[in-house]
């Protein structure tokens, strides 16, 4: 396995905060919903 | 071969459930993200525990996750990029947990030789360890997105100053 520092630039690396945040986002409605159906 | 538990559909589009033996349930999706990468088909690739109670740990779980990326890398066109969870667990634990199941299934793979690159992105004192995963005919659309060793060099390069 290779592994690469890639410098980005500060617009790349908000588009990835940006998933990083849907993916929180997206985690936390999965949980919940799957707790409201629990009970 | 692996030996995956058997996977449900999820309500949501290409997302899928399992339990494991221990009644543990987990959440397994590929969500779209080629907004982000100029129209490139770049897909995330996720997995969360999601049922309450603490998590049963059994080799099946990597298996179930590890063979639905392989057969999703198959019928695709595309790069799949695993991007951690920023949570109470620190990045690199998980992408090293990632990496050790990959490695250890590896073999497994059917898959057109599955070719995988640990990336760090870095900007300013920030760091994301990011896990991209693809296949042998998808080396050249990694490479548009990763930027080839030259490219990568050339930058390095033109960081220096004299």
């Amino acid at each position: 396995m290779k592994t690469k520092v890639l410098n980005v630039t500060k617009e790349q690396f908000e588009k990835i905060q940006k998933i990083m945040d849907e993916k929180k986002a997206l985690n936390q409605r999965i949980k919940a919903a799957k707790l409201a159906k629990a009970n | 071969m692996f030996n995956s538990y058997p996977l449900t559909p999820s309500t949501e589009p290409n997302a899928f459930e399992f339990t494991t033996e221990g009644g543990s349930q987990y959440y397994l999706y590929f969500r779209n993200i080629s907004h982000a990468f100029n129209g490139l088909p770049v897909f995330d690739f996720g997995f969360l525990h999601i049922s309450e109670g603490q998590l049963i740990e059994d080799d099946r779980i990597s298996h179930t996750i590890c063979e639905e990326a392989d057969k999703w890398l198959a019928k695709n066109h595309g790069v799949l990029l695993y991007i951690p969870m920023d949570d109470e667990v620190p990045m690199k634990v998980r992408t090293r947990k990632f990496d050790q199941w990959y490695g250890r299934l590896f073999p497994l793979f059917v898959c057109n030789s599955p070719s995988k690159n640990r990336v760090i992105l870095k900007y300013a004192e920030f760091e994301i360890p990011v896990t991209v995963l693809y296949k042998a005919s998808d080396a050249e659309l990694a490479e548009s997105i990763l930027g080839s060793e030259e490219e990568l060099f050339n930058y390095a390069l033109s960081t220096l100053s004299f």
